[in-house]
């Protein structure tokens, strides 16, 4: 497929649901991806099968404060440049560039910096949701190596790590971004479209954009269910948001308060940037590494989780992650005790099923 | 078997465990567990208190919480208690969880060792004399410890029932059946009685036995009560006395004390004088009978006059009592008679109380300041004159204009008393017949507004500096101290007399 | 001439209405007039003065201060009358340029507005480090290759909010080469936020001419009626700003309308914590009062299609007012959105009418009290009490989303619509419906403070926290006498600090609002 101007949306509606409360304010992502197409044109959107065996995929994103993105907004040439960094490296061409997570801005930008650097867009992600930290992506379960990473900010500095592990890259990624001002684009895990086929989330890309366009036209709840087989958990009100700062990362937790058919049940969610833990009344509903978004009843959008707030009405919903992260190494990654939750992970399909 | 509410009672975990909400404090307990580790929370028998051991508790927040109450209340648990310092507020999916469970939520002090709280738990829940006596025990430490605590009778009743885990009450004789009770003596004399259920057999032999020990505390609470009350009245008393026979320029420092010891002394005053005219007749030829009658005379002059509400103060001796009726706020001059019906109470609590005993009795206007504190006491004793002449006894005679006009028209019949008017007045009279009679309005108008020139010049229609530079020139003229109340009294007199 | 303080007289120019009142120094209302806006405003607001000056008790002679509160810039971008056409600049290169200028802009508003757009290098890193040197040459070039006419000029710098510098520099290099134009600076205007920030300071460059004209006519206005005295604007924050300063930031009075109403209601009601609906008679305004002042908004606020960051009363508006339509079809119930507005005392049942609206209902259930009573000629099968119950709702859930958190606060019932509220809505404490509540817009306006805001971004190495505040507060104090408040009355109303997360050390954004009684000028 083609991603064209009207598919935009569509694409941001869809990667603030998987984003599942993480990922940022899709808007200024939209809008880049949109300036960047009106500029460079379509962006052809390919499926891995479809690509050279030995070309090379680039899954980008951006990193550091949302804060500071929103102030310091990229060159727009990021992609190009850090292209260029792989091809000399590895002495052959980049086939396509990746989205490394699906949520908010995040799913966006790779569309401004192909569109930009002409170059296809691979229908995939590292991911199939969101989450905080670069080493928190499916070819890392598959022993693939995150480096070299590459680091570049508007100016034109580029800094290249070749780490010994995903979590030392971490380490070293972010006293670098510091250094460019608190934001930077970021390419992690390049690797041939061969090895990328089985080690990726497949077909993110026209998934989020499918969701998108099906969730404008009907009944989201309907659609969310057939799509990717969210289950409700609560409908209600939010009457407590608390928020603490722990390592550089956003925490808390809010309470939705039932209406309606849920009148007299109290919903409990954890989130760092992304919702991470579902109680209800008590008992967990669902948890990390399946996805947790709420859905803002007026506009019927996925809300993340820096603008959530009291009294706004909405709907809780839960859908399983891909199961590559329900694998005991996936679980170790990114279940709840890699959280710190005290919980072992129970697939939220398995807990609505018992409790129906 | 105890309620939540019961167990928070337990002598031995006093002060060391608390809800950490208003929930569910009417549950039954029927036994208590300790639980070591969140996840092996298990089958604890229904009904029980679970105690989260200290390290199981200080994990025990946020979202652990939350699930640590659902699956306590799908277990039947009555009550958790965590082992934790003050805690901030348990959040609200917390409250809810623990309200929808019914179940209460506690908080124990790590102090308290967990050994001991599980202890004394069971004992409470195994009832009889075992947890009586335990509770007994609480009792009697309260008891010997109650006079350096200071506790009030009210005080120590309320901590007793509480120590007892019973109710006890200290009043009229029960109504019920089957209740407890020991008479209290107050002055020798039998007063409330102190009262607690009983359920028969030997538990109710510890608790008559708990009873007396009590009164008996309480009687000698009271006695020292009272005797604690009586020593800064005293020392008011003597300082008011004092402050009322000093010479005013004398009393700055007496000023001073009256207000550290609260007297209001800045206030509004009215001054009672009661003389008890036959106290020695009453007792003749026992000094110590009639020492004792005075004695018992102020304290119950004292006491009823306070009887009647508001700020009361004492002052003289003997025969002679003063009462100091006193406001923080301005009053008006028409509150003398609401003290004036007070001192009518007075006299006749005192009369109820000391057959055959004579009173008379004046009672001063409304003043204001240390000042105005003297005044009426000058006035109280002017009105006392005129009782005393109009023969009118055991009855508050007030100073005001109709009584004076009497008082006064007597006292002018007088030959002295016309001598030391014109004695006083000659300076005014010097000044020729229309001047002098100017000169003595002024001045009675001024005296009238207790000195103030503002309203003695809206009195006479004139101009407030008019006043003013009269009165200085009169006031020197006549060579008087306006400070002093007992030379303003008698130039008030004069001038009033001059008028009749 | 300067005089002290004396009668003072409060202008509202709504949608529909025009509402004036006179308050003395003891804030005490002598006289009220509400006359319907006229569509060149100028008229409305001379009838509306000389209603209230006409009425005997207000000598015009002793009208020492005028506050003026106006949808006009609102008006003026809607249909893009009287806009100056802005050169546009950002300092940034060789960041942003993934999203240009007006990238976001309706295209007639930015073919209305823009001379020309530009990235030149610059900008600062969030810690006020340089992000790239600014080139002045760049800019130079830029302006002299712009067609005229070029009437004002926005500038915008990537993170101006820490330091202003680069800005300042760009304003010295648009003097020298077009010589004197307005020039808006972004750190004046909005805060962090790139996009947002600079929409708002194209629109404040774009409106610097309406803003004068409209000055203008308000000086004749006052002039006519034998009124001299000193004008003030309402600015979105419920306070006041003195002519000069609105010259210079006139998008701050948009959305000065429900601040009005907002400030209006707490002098009316001595509350300072509470939610105020400003029921119309179309739409009903919910906001939420705190420390007296309205909340503002914490996330980017839309301005006729273009988003803008700079401060706005978080207010919620609801099509819920007295003219609201009560439909009966097939699908059942159904209220509004349309309104009878303006002809609701010809229109409605309630006076002699045939349209149901919900002014009826209200009388039809008691609520209300006009002298005018259910009759045979009202229409049949309009279910009254279920349009009542379902108003009542919408209230409940508009006021529910606007307050802050579950405890129970008062609610304030303001505006000309206001006998639809019912007595009881859950969560709300106590309801207090105030005297002269039909116009407490214009009070809101006439007892206006004057105000200043200050939002700065620190890094905290070198300076405590403490320290950070403290300089937040005297900033925003300095701002607020330089807008015309008397220094001794100043204090701090409001001071909020959030912390930029990720990655590095702490840093802080710290936003004061300080306000103060006016000054004697």
């Amino acid at each position: 497929m083609t991603l064209g101007e009207p598919d935009l949306e569509a694409l941001a509606r869809g990667c603030a649901v998987f984003g599942g409360g993480g990922g940022g304010d899709p808007t200024l992502g939209y809008v880049m991806a949109r300036e960047a197409i009106r500029r460079g044109g379509p962006v052809a959107v390919v499926d891995l099968d479809d690509l050279p065996d030995d070309g090379l995929v680039l899954p980008v994103a951006m990193v550091g404060a949302p804060t500071v993105i929103e102030e310091k907004i990229p060159n727009g040439s990021e992609g190009g440049r850090i292209q260029a960094v792989y091809e000399r490296h590895f002495g052959r061409p980049v086939v396509a560039l990746a989205v490394a997570e699906l949520g908010g801005i995040e799913g966006m930008l790779p569309v401004a910096w192909a569109a930009h650097a002409g170059l296809p867009l691979a229908d995939c992600d590292l991911m199939g949701r969101a989450f905080p930290e670069i080493h928190m992506c499916t070819p890392n379960l598959h022993g693939l190596p995150i480096g070299p990473v590459v680091v570049a900010d508007e100016r034109g500095n580029v800094a290249t790590f070749t780490a010994v592990d995903a979590v030392w890259a971490e380490r070293l990624v972010r006293p670098t971004c510091a250094a460019m001002g608190n934001c930077a684009s970021l390419a992690i895990y390049p690797m041939t479209a061969a090895r990328a086929r089985a080690a990726v989330v497949r077909g993110s890309v026209t998934r989020a954009v499918r969701l998108g366009r099906l969730l404008a036209a009907g009944d989201p709840l309907a659609v969310l269910e057939a799509e990717v087989g969210a289950v409700r958990l609560i409908e209600g009100k939010v009457t407590d948001v608390e928020r603490w700062t722990t390592q550089g990362f956003a925490r808390g937790s809010a309470v939705v308060e039932g209406f309606g058919p849920d009148a007299g049940r109290l919903l409990r969610l954890e989130f760092q940037n992304e919702n991470l833990l579902a109680l209800l009344d008590g008992e967990p509903v669902a948890s990390v590494p399946d996805v947790i978004t709420v859905l803002d009843h007026h506009g019927a959008g996925a809300v993340v989780s820096e603008r959530l707030r009291y009294g706004q009405r909405v709907t809780v919903i839960a859908f399983p992650c891909h199961p590559a992260w329900r694998t005991a190494p996936g679980l170790q990654l990114v279940g709840p005790r890699a959280w710190g939750y005290d919980l072992d992970y129970v697939p939220v399909e398995r807990i609505h099923a018992a409790r129906a | 078997m105890a309620t939540v509410a019961e167990l928070l009672t337990i002598p031995r975990l006093a002060g060391a465990v608390e809800p950490l909400a208003p929930v569910a404090l009417d549950r039954r307990v029927e036994s208590v567990a300790v639980l070591e580790d969140l996840h092996a929370l298990g089958t604890p028998p229904p009904d029980s208190l679970v105690i989260v051991a200290e390290a199981a508790s200080r994990e025990a927040v946020g979202y652990r919480l939350d699930v640590l109450l659902r699956q306590a209340s799908s277990r039947e648990v009555a009550a958790l208690a965590l082992v934790r310092e003050p805690l901030p507020r348990p959040s609200r999916t917390a409250v809810e969880l623990a309200q929808r469970g019914h179940l209460a939520l506690l908080r124990l002090s790590p102090r308290l060792g967990l050994a001991e709280a599980v202890i004394a738990v069971q004992q409470e829940l195994a009832g009889g004399v075992s947890r009586l006596l335990e509770r007994a025990r609480a009792c009697l430490d309260l008891i010997d410890e109650a006079e350096r605590l200071r506790l009030s009778p009210a005080t120590l009743v309320e901590r007793a029932a509480e120590a007892l885990g019973a109710e006890v009450r200290l009043g009229p004789p029960p109504g019920e059946r089957g209740w407890l009770s020991v008479p209290v003596l107050i002055d020798g004399e039998p007063g409330p009685r102190l009262s607690t259920p009983g359920e028969g057999g030997d538990a109710d032999t510890v608790r008559r036995l708990l009873l007396h020990r009590l009164v008996a505390a309480i009687e000698r609470l009271e006695s020292a009560r009272q005797r604690a009350a009586e020593v800064p009245v005293q020392t008011r008393a003597e300082l008011l006395t004092e402050l009322l026979v000093r010479e005013p320029q004398a009393s700055r420092d007496l000023v001073r004390r009256a207000r550290q010891l609260g007297i209001p002394i800045d206030g509004w005053h009215v001054v009672v004088r009661l003389e008890l005219e036959n106290l020695a007749e009453l007792r003749p030829g026992d000094e110590v009978g009639a020492f004792n009658l005075a004695q018992l005379a102020v304290r119950v002059a004292t006491e009823s006059a306070r009887a009647t509400g508001g700020t009361w103060n004492r002052a003289g001796t003997g025969s002679t009592l003063l009462l100091v009726r006193s406001w923080q706020a301005e009053v008006g001059p028409e509150l003398q008679a609401e003290v004036a019906r007070a001192a009518d109470l007075v006299i006749g609590r005192l009369r109820a109380r000391i057959p055959r005993l004579v009173v008379r009795c004046g009672v001063g206007g409304v003043h204001v300041g240390s000042t105005g504190l003297r005044t009426s006491a000058m006035e109280a004793r002017a009105a006392l004159t005129a009782a005393l002449t109009t023969g009118r006894r055991n009855l508050a005679v007030r100073f005001d204009s109709t009584g004076l006009r009497r008082v006064l028209l007597q006292w002018y019949a007088l030959d002295e008393a016309r001598d030391s008017v014109a004695r006083l007045l000659e300076p005014l009279d010097r000044l020729g017949e229309r001047r002098g009679r100017e000169a003595i309005r002024t001045l009675r108008a001024y005296l009238d507004a207790h000195l103030s020139a503002g309203r003695a010049a809206e009195t006479l229609g004139l101009h407030r500096n008019t006043v003013a530079y009269r009165i200085q020139r009169i006031l020197e003229l006549l060579g008087v101290d306006p400070e002093d109340p007992e030379q303003c009294l008698m130039l008030q007199l004069a001038c009033r007399a001059r008028e009749l | 001439m300067p005089r002290g303080l004396d009668l003072r007289l409060g202008i509202d120019v709504g949608g529909t209405n025009t509402d004036a009142v006179v308050l003395d120094p003891q804030d005490r209302v002598l006289a009220t007039c509400k006359v319907s806006t006229t569509p060149d405003v100028t008229s409305g607001i001379a009838a509306a003065i000389a209603g209230v000056v006409g009425e005997g008790a207000v000598p015009p002679r002793r009208i020492t201060h005028v506050m003026l509160g106006t949808t006009h810039a609102t008006n003026a971008i809607l249909e893009q009358r009287d806009l100056q056409r802005v050169a546009v600049v950002r300092i940034g290169g060789p960041a942003t340029h993934a999203i240009p200028p007006l990238a976001t802009w309706p295209d007639h508003l930015r073919r209305a507005v823009s001379a020309g757009e530009v990235i030149v290098p610059g900008g600062l890193e969030f810690d006020g480090r340089e992000l790239a040197p600014f080139d002045p040459g760049a800019l130079a070039r830029f302006l002299e290759s712009l067609e005229p006419p070029v009437e004002a000029v926005a500038v915008t710098g990537v993170f101006a909010p820490v330091c202003d510098r680069q800005e300042r520099e760009a304003e010295e290099v648009v003097r020298r080469v077009l010589g004197e134009v307005p020039v808006s600076l972004s750190a004046e205007i909005g805060s962090v936020g790139l996009l947002e920030r600079e929409n708002a300071t194209v629109l404040n460059a774009a409106l610097t001419r309406v803003a004068r004209r409209f000055a203008e006519a308000l000086e004749r206005s006052l002039a006519a009626n034998g009124v001299d005295a000193v004008a003030y604007f309402t600015q979105n924050d419920g306070t006041l700003m003195a002519l000069d300063y609105v010259l210079s930031h006139p998008v701050l009075t948009i959305g000065s309308g429900p601040a009005n109403s907002m400030r209006g209601a707490a002098h009316l009601t001595g509350l300072s914590e509470a939610v105020v609906a400003d029921i119309g008679g179309t739409s009903t305004d919910v906001g939420a009062l705190s420390n007296g002042f309205p909340r503002q908004s914490a996330i980017p606020v839309e301005v006729c299609g273009v988003r803008t960051n700079f401060r706005m009363p978080d207010i919620l508006s609801i099509p819920l007012g007295g003219g609201t339509r009560i439909h009966t079809g097939p699908d059942g119930l159904r209220l509004g959105p349309d309104s009878v507005g303006y002809r609701l005392s010809s229109e409605a049942c309630a006076f002699g009418g045939s349209t149901p609206t919900l002014t009826d209902a209200a009388v039809y259930v008691g609520r209300a009290d006009l002298g005018l009573h259910p009759n045979g000629t009202w229409p049949r099968g309009v279910p009254w009490e279920g349009a009542m119950e379902r108003a009542d709702e919408t209230l409940a859930e508009a006021i529910d989303r606007v307050r802050e958190s579950w405890r129970p606060v008062p609610l304030v019932v303001v505006g000309g619509g206001s006998i639809i509220a019912p007595d009881r809505i859950p969560g709300v404490g106590e309801i207090v419906r105030p005297s002269h509540f039909e116009v407490a817009n214009a009070i809101g306006a006439a007892i206006a403070q004057v105000s200043g805001q200050v939002e700065r971004v620190y890094h905290l190495g070198s300076r405590s926290r403490e320290a950070a505040l403290e300089e937040v507060r005297r900033m925003a104090a300095e701002e607020a006498v330089r807008a015309g408040a008397d220094p001794q009355s100043v204090e701090i109303v409001d001071l909020e600090e959030s912390t930029i997360a990720y990655l590095t050390g702490p840093a802080l954004r710290i936003r004061a609002r300080a306000a103060g009684a006016l000054g004697s000028l």
